[in-house]
C-alpha cells in the first residue's frame, strides 16, 4: 500500500527509546526527515545515530525537558525554520508514576500535568503555524482513556486531558487539511512497561517475570506487542492511506481494552 | 469479500486484489457481480471468484464460504458486510421489519463467523463494517443501530474468542463514505426534510470537520491495513473512517 510518506518532515517527542523510537525509526524507514528530543543529550544522539544507520534518512537529535514551559516550542519552531514548515507530528511523553488518588498529593497532580498534558498542549500549539493541508498529528494515550485502572489515577486524569485535546483539535484543524488521530498503545514491551511490572512484582512479593505473565493470560492475543507493531498503527495514521481518518483512535493492544467500541 | 458488487464491499475487494490477494466475492445480482468481478480482474490481474449469495438468506454464505474455502484449502481473510435495515423511527417499524433488519444486518455477520472459523487459521483476519449509530445514536435509524451494535458486540467477542488461535478481528466504522447506500440516506432525509438531495448531502457534510464525504477507496485502505500483516497486534479494535464526523471523544 503506498504510504506518500517520502520526504515528509516529521518530529517525534519522547524519541530514544520505546514507542516514540520505534515511530521514529518506522517513519524514517518511510523515507522522512526526522526531528527526535528526548531528556538526555547522549540517549537521544545514540537513538539519531541508530536511526540513520538503519535507514539512511536524516535525524536531527535534540535534548530537552518537555516538562519545561517552552523548550518545546523552541525545538518545534527552531526545526520547522530549518525544514520550511512540518508535516507530521507524533507527540509522546513520559507517563505520570502510578498511585491511587489517596496516595497522591497537589505536586503529583501538578507534575502529572506537566509531564502529560501541558507537554501535548505545548506541543500542538507550536506544531499548529507549521503544518499545512495534508499533514498529520498523532497524540499517544494508553488504555486508561477507555477502561479505568485503579491504580493508575493520574494517568487517567491526564491522558484523558490529551484525547479530548485529540478529539477538539481534529475539528478545529480539519478545515485546514490537517488530521489529528489518537493511538492508544496497550501493553507493548517497552522500559516503562517493564518498570510498571517491577513495581508490580515487588508490591505483590512475585518475580517480574510471574507479573507478566499474569498480565499476558489477560491480553487475548496472549502476548505484550513489540514497539514496531505499534510504530506501523502510527504510520498508517500519518500517511495518505489514511487521508479520511481524523479525530478517530486506533488501540493497539492485542485486544486487551474490555469496551466493546 | 462479502457484498461487493458495489460501493464499500466492491473498493475493499479491489484494494484486497492490488495487494496481491485472491479474492472471493458474493452478491444478489448474478450480473452485478460477476461485472465487479470482471472489473476488478482486469484492474489488478488478480484471481477473482464471484458467487451469487445472497447473505441475508439463511445457509448461503456458509455455503459460499464452504465452496470458497474447499477450493483453496482455507481462507486468510474475511470481510463481512451487509446492507443496512431500511431508514426510520422505531414507531416507524414493525415486527416483520426487525426480523428482516436481523436476517440482514446482524444474522448475515453471524452466519459469515460461524461459516468462515473453521476454515480460518493463524495469521488470518476478520473484519467487520458497522457505522456510526454504534458509537452515537440517529433517531431515523433505529433498527441500523440495534443491528449494528450487535455486530460490534460479537466483532469483540470474536477477537478474545479467536485471539489465542491466532485469528485477528477487528471492526471498522464507514463514516459518509461516497456509496449507492448513502445517496439513499440522503435521498430519505432530503424527502424527510423537504429538501433537495444536494441540499441533504451539503448539510450533512456540514458536520464532517473534513467538509466532504470519503471516497471507496479511502475507506478500502484503512481495511487493508487492518487485515495486513502491519496490524499484528491490533485485535478487537474499532476504527471510524468518518473525516471527524462521529461526536465520541474516544
Amino acid at each position: 500500500m503506498h504510504m506518500g510518506l517520502d520526504g515528509k518532515r516529521a518530529m517525534v517527542l519522547a524519541s530514544s527509546a520505546g514507542l516514540g523510537f520505534a515511530v521514529a525509526k518506522a517513519l524514517a524507514a518511510e523515507g522522512c526527515r526526522l526531528a527526535i528530543c528526548s531528556r538526555e543529550a547522549g540517549r537521544i544522539e545514540a537513538a539519531a545515530a541508530s536511526i540513520r544507520e538503519a535507514t539512511g534518512a536524516e535525524v536531527v537529535p535534540t535534548a530537552l525537558d518537555v516538562t519545561r514551559a517552552g523548550e518545546l516550542t523552541a525545538w518545534i519552531d527552531e526545526t520547522a525554520a530549518r525544514w520550511g514548515g512540518l508535516d507530521i507530528v507524533v507527540s509522546n511523553s513520559g507517563g505520570p508514576p502510578a498511585g491511587r488518588f489517596d496516595e497522591l498529593d497537589p505536586g503529583d497532580w501538578d507534575d502529572a500535568y506537566r509531564l502529560t498534558l501541558r507537554s501535548a498542549l505545548e506541543t500542538v500549539k507550536a506544531a499548529g503555524p507549521h503544518l499545512g493541508p495534508g499533514s498529520a498529528v498523532v497524540l499517544m494515550t494508553s488504555l486508561t482513556v477507555k477502561e479505568p485502572l485503579g491504580n493508575l489515577v493520574l494517568s487517567m486524569v491526564f491522558r484523558a486531558g490529551v484525547s479530548a485535546l485529540a478529539k477538539a483539535l481534529a475539528d478545529e484543524w480539519a478545515p485546514r487539511g490537517i488530521r489529528v488521530n489518537q493511538l492508544i498503545p496497550g501493553r507493548i514491551v517497552t522500559a516503562r512497561v517493564a518498570a510498571m511490572d517491577e513495581r508490580t512484582a515487588r508490591r505483590r512479593g512475585v518475580s517480574a517475570a510471574e507479573v507478566r505473565a499474569d498480565q499476558e493470560a489477560v491480553i487475548p492475543v496472549g502476548r505484550y506487542g513489540s514497539p514496531d507493531e505499534f510504530a506501523r498503527a502510527a504510520v498508517f495514521l500519518v500517511s495518505d492511506a489514511a487521508s479520511y481518518i481524523t479525530g478517530a483512535s486506533l488501540a493497539v493492544d492485542g485486544g486487551l481494552i474490555r469496551s466493546i467500541t | 469479500m462479502a457484498a461487493a458488487s458495489g460501493g464499500l464491499g466492491f473498493a475493499i475487494a479491489r484494494a484486497l486484489a492490488a495487494e496481491g490477494c485472491r479474492v472471493g466475492l458474493c452478491g444478489r445480482d448474478g450480473y452485478r457481480i460477476e461485472r465487479a468481478a470482471a472489473v476488478i480482474r482486469d484492474e489488478t490481474g488478480a484471481e477473482v471468484t464471484p458467487a451469487v449469495a445472497d447473505v441475508a438468506e439463511p445457509g448461503a454464505t456458509a455455503a459460499w464460504l464452504d465452496g470458497l474455502a474447499g477450493a483453496w484449502g482455507g481462507l486468510d481473510l474475511v470481510v463481512a458486510n451487509a446492507g443496512g435495515p431500511p431508514p426510520g423511527r422505531f414507531a416507524d417499524t414493525r415486527p416483520k421489519d426487525w426480523d428482516a433488519a436481523y436476517r440482514l444486518t446482524l444474522r448475515s455477520a453471524l452466519e459469515l463467523a460461524a461459516a468462515a472459523r473453521p476454515h480460518l487459521g493463524a495469521g488470518s483476519a476478520v473484519l467487520f463494517m458497522t457505522g456510526p449509530v454504534v458509537r452515537q445514536p440517529v433517531g431515523t435509524l433505529v433498527l441500523s443501530g440495534i443491528m449494528r451494535s450487535g455486530v460490534a458486540a460479537l466483532a469483540k467477542a470474536l477477537a478474545d474468542e479467536w485471539a489465542r488461535a491466532g485469528i485477528r478481528v477487528n471492526h471498522l466504522i464507514p463514516g459518509r463514505i461516497a456509496t449507492d447506500r448513502v445517496a439513499a440516506l440522503d435521498a430519505d432525509t432530503a424527502s424527510r426534510r423537504g429538501m433537495t438531495l444536494e441540499e441533504a448531502r451539503a448539510g450533512y457534510e456540514a458536520q464532517i470537520p473534513l467538509g466532504r464525504y470519503g471516497t471507496i477507496e479511502e475507506f478500502a485502505r484503512a481495511a487493508v491495513f487492518l487485515l495486513s500483516d502491519a496490524a499484528a497486534y491490533i485485535t478487537g479494535a474499532t476504527l471510524n473512517v468518518d473525516g471527524g464526523m462521529i461526536r465520541a471523544i474516544v
